[in-house]
């Protein structure tokens, strides 16, 4: 009978709140001294590695191990009432565990050259809330929170429409952190003439005049991302399309070509701009040897030569892209009632009628999807090209024209510009590629 | 909406506390240090009296807290970054007290993150970085460190040769302290010029295009090149520049107190022309990175590299025995020799953390221990005069003779001028290797951004 009124879940999820504290300054806040460098974490590991200039840190160790002990149980606890007191026992010892630390560091003669920090304190006031949370199983005190809870109910009761959107909350606090407040700071900056050191100046449009009316490298770079977009788009998507229907039907071996042809996809950009480099290596590459193999006398310099190596790095991102391409084809394939197939076999439709009447019109919506896919990645394009040329020989892109306006030249105002551009022009394809895929979200 | 909605509900609140919490150290880090510049302002205003020495006393505590020096180096290669590592546990067995934190960041990577540490406060202590114009940029801005005090205490203007004093030193007080430097020449393979016909290394200009010549009638291409990254063309452009208009001008041209489209500039481009005409470079150099055309010399298809000493690193060791190298020849015999030596060395930011320990790191990176052990196993050269080096090769030897008898030491096109105009100065050699006629509009349109650079008042 008492056992019941000993309110053990609610002290589980007391003493998780406690090691979730303890846990954090043990690795995020300074343990001694004011810099954060100097965390728990960070004296446990040097003083186990022997670094040099490593603290004796006695008994530290026993704080993440007791941590670690009390967070699995207090969880256990929190999620399974019915065995929380054991699991309130569990943690509680933890607690007594971590606070023999905390004893033996009090204990031990300080180092004036490196008082106890915020994390330290943090840590100890968190492994004493994980003791005293028996307190909060008491029958009288679990009593008096639930007489709280119960008096106050409507202070704490949350309107049930606002309950989403407190649980987007931490994700929307990210979300504006790092994507929409840098956004409108780069709209801000590229209408200064911030070098990255000095204060910005307030410029307005100059920057922006200067990319559209003055600047060669500019233009060469649109035109450069144009002929990426227009390549992009039809390129892959004819040759995946083509392989989705041929890989589609039951063929010996079709296994393998699937295979082969989505493989590119697993390696990243910049390991796929190094294979290529050696692939176009005049003298020793796989292309031109199998040129002058075959007798040809003056084959191409490719990455050399300023007229050919644009198409040659975006020769490069097409053999990745129509992988991906046959891939979502093939997925659209799949989902092709066969029964409408059929029916048009049994109509008496040939091969191209069935395709070009029944087959395409289905996979509409993939070729949607891809065709924006493409002109987003196209944009993007800055890998290949970084890897390949670092934008040398007529290959520069936007993407990689900013990162050198503002990192190489210290012109974090224009680089700023042309991030501004390029995002207006993405903005218009994601906006577009959104429709799309919310238009299909409500259809299903 | 039961209790267990209101657990819910109270552990996603306090996910977001705990998230801002993470903020707080920070601004607390920051008070403190805020506290001790008062602190030092404190120190110089008040004079004698007990409140002084409190004072004094909380300052040597707050000192000693920062205990360690932190060590920024951009040396990533394998048999720099073993050099570098070995240093830093050499102080750190001799220091125990004050350890150095290493952290070395790809060469790239570094140059990009140099103004972030700069800027940050408090800033890394100790960093690698170049001399000439890339170090006056910061220390025009007020970034880096006056270590006048530290160069005097360890007698630097004793022990370092003149030219790199004056390297260090702006309006007489030091900034930078340079430790070692390369030389950039022609690299060669004496047995394909025998094999050509030709006696003695080019002294003139004549004489390389008659060499080249020479060469292209064995069958052998003359110079090996390899700018798919651009910077290998910019030492053609140094050289040919202070062959044909004398250092001062390319100081002045690289200074940007020069327009690109004066007509001196040109007639580099017409001598750079004649090279192209005799059928000096390998083709399709633009395809290959620097180290991918070393492989045409070693296979005995080229004979020649521009190159800096750096060259021999990535050289294979067995062929080295026929790797050789000459001065870049001279074009105008009454004009000064300039010749390329880009120099390296360390400094401090100004809001360095651990002052005094950074110093006395400096100091020990300056030292002449440390520039004999570079000497011997990197076959970096001194900047100071006491450093041995009788048992150098003579390879070696003949390097440091090139250096000490140029009337003028440059540090490289995109370390004499600022990186925008690197940046279009290369692009704008490179269109010049595709299209030779095109250059009245390539210089027009360098001349543009160096007319950009100086309204911008970089």
């Amino acid at each position: 009978m008492r056992d019941q009124t000993w309110d053990f879940s609610l002290s589980s999820v007391f003493a998780l709140i406690c090691v979730v504290i303890l846990l954090f300054s043990f690795l995020f806040l300074p343990w001694g001294g004011t810099r954060l460098t100097d965390n728990g974490a960070r004296l446990v590991s040097d003083a186990f590695s022997g670094a040099p200039g490593a603290r004796e840190v006695p008994l530290l160790w026993l704080v993440p191990l007791m941590g670690s002990v009390a967070v699995i149980f207090a969880m256990w606890g929190a999620l399974t009432p019915e065995r929380s007191r054991l699991a309130t026992f569990i943690s509680i010892g933890a607690g007594i565990g971590s606070l023999v630390y905390f004893i033996t560091a009090l204990g031990a003669p300080q180092d004036p050259k490196f008082p106890l920090g915020l994390g330290f304190w943090a840590a100890f006031g968190a492994s004493l809330g994980m003791i005293a949370q028996f307190l909060m199983a008491m029958p009288p005190v679990a009593a008096a929170w639930e007489g709280f809870a119960a008096g106050t109910g409507k202070v704490f009761r949350v309107p049930p429409g606002l309950v989403p959107y407190l649980f987007i909350a931490p994700a929307l606090i990210l979300y504006f952190v790092w994507i929409i407040a840098p956004t409108f700071y780069t709209i801000y900056l590229s209408m200064t003439n911030w070098d990255g050191i000095t204060d910005p100046k307030f410029i307005g449009l100059d920057n922006y005049i200067r990319l559209f009316t003055k600047d060669r490298t500019f233009t060469d770079s649109l035109w450069n991302n144009l002929r990426w977009l227009v390549i992009f788009i039809t390129v892959p998507t004819t040759l995946g399309l083509g392989m989705a229907l041929i890989f589609n039907q039951e063929m010996r071996g079709g296994k393998i070509f699937k295979v082969s042809f989505y493989s590119p996809l697993v390696l990243s950009l910049p390991v796929i701009g190094l294979i290529w480099s050696w692939v176009y290596n005049p003298s020793l590459g796989l292309i031109n040897s199998f040129l002058t193999g075959i007798g040809v006398t003056d084959p191409p310099g490719w990455l050399g030569d300023r007229q050919l190596a644009i198409w040659c790095v975006i020769a490069a991102a097409v053999w990745r892209q129509v992988g991906y391409v046959m891939v979502l084809y093939l997925a659209g394939l799949k989902n092709i009632d066969p029964q409408l197939v059929d029916a048009a076999r049994v109509d008496g439709a040939n091969r191209w009628n069935l395709f070009k009447h029944v087959i395409f019109p289905l996979l509409a919506p993939v070729t949607t999807i891809i065709a924006v896919i493409s002109m987003i990645d196209s944009l993007r394009a800055f890998d290949l090209v970084a890897i390949m040329t670092r934008g040398g020989q007529n290959t520069q892109v936007l993407a990689n024209f900013m990162y050198i306006e503002a990192f190489n030249n210290y012109r974090m105002g224009y680089g700023g510009a042309i991030a501004v551009v390029l995002f207006a022009i993405s903005l218009v394809f994601i906006g577009f590629y959104l429709r799309q895929t919310l238009k299909d979200e409500l259809e299903y | 909406m039961s209790r267990n909605s209101f657990w819910k509900i109270f552990s996603v609140a306090l996910v977001a506390i705990l998230l801002f919490t993470a903020c707080s150290p920070v601004i607390q880090t920051v008070t403190v240090e805020k506290e001790v510049k008062v602190v030092e302002t404190k120190e110089v205003k008040v004079v004698e009296t007990v409140e002084v020495k409190v004072v004094e006393t909380q300052q040597v505590e707050v000192m000693k807290a920062a205990d360690t020096v932190l060590y920024n180096s951009y040396n990533g290669d394998p048999k720099p970054r073993a050099f570098d590592e070995s240093v830093v546990s050499m102080w750190n067995e001799a220091h125990p007290e004050q350890p150095v934190e290493h952290s070395i960041i790809a060469h790239e990577d570094f140059k990009q993150a140099i103004r972030a540490y700069l800027t940050a406060d408090p800033a890394p202590d100790v960093l690698t970085w170049f001399a000439g114009n890339r170090a006056r940029f910061f220390i025009d801005k007020g970034l880096v460190m006056d270590i006048s005090d530290m160069w005097a205490a360890n007698k630097f203007n004793e022990t370092y040769a003149p030219g790199f004093q004056e390297l260090a030193s702006i309006d007489g007080k030091q900034y930078f302290v340079p430790t070692s430097y390369y030389w950039w020449a022609i690299y060669y393979r004496p047995s394909l010029f025998k094999q050509a016909g030709i006696e003695k290394a080019p002294e003139t200009f004549d004489e390389l295009l008659t060499a080249c010549d020479k060469l292209n009638a064995v069958g052998v291409t003359p110079f090996a090149l390899g700018d798919r990254f651009k910077w290998p063309t910019a030492a053609w452009f140094d050289y040919l520049n202070m062959r044909t208009n004398g250092p001062q001008f390319h100081i002045d041209l690289t200074d940007l107190k020069v327009p690109y489209t004066d007509p001196k500039v040109k007639k580099v481009f017409e001598n750079w022309k004649l090279l192209i005409d005799h059928k000096c470079f390998m083709e399709d150099h633009a395809a290959y990175d620097w180290q991918e055309a070393i492989d045409p010399m070693v296979q005995g298809k080229a004979a020649m590299y521009l190159m800096g000493a750096f060259i021999t690193d990535s050289y294979p060791d067995e062929a080295e025995s026929d790797l050789d190298f000459f001065r870049f020849p001279i074009i105008d015999p009454a004009l000064p020799v300039g010749e390329d030596a880009p120099t390296d060395g360390y400094f401090m930011a100004a809001t360095a953390r651990n002052s005094e320990g950074g110093k006395a790191f400096l100091a020990f990176l300056g030292s002449k221990e440390v520039q004999q052990k570079a000497f011997n196993e990197l076959n970096r050269l001194p900047t100071r005069k006491d450093v041995d080096i009788s048992a150098a090769s003579a390879a070696v030897q003949k390097g440091i003779a090139l250096i000490q008898s140029a009337d003028y030491v440059a540090q490289f096109y995109d370390r004499d001028t600022t990186a925008a105009m690197a940046e279009a100065g290369m692009e704008g050699f490179m269109r010049f290797w595709s299209n030779p006629d095109d250059i009245d509009a390539i210089l027009a349109d360098l001349e543009a951004e160096r007319l950009r650079l100086v309204e911008e008042g970089n």
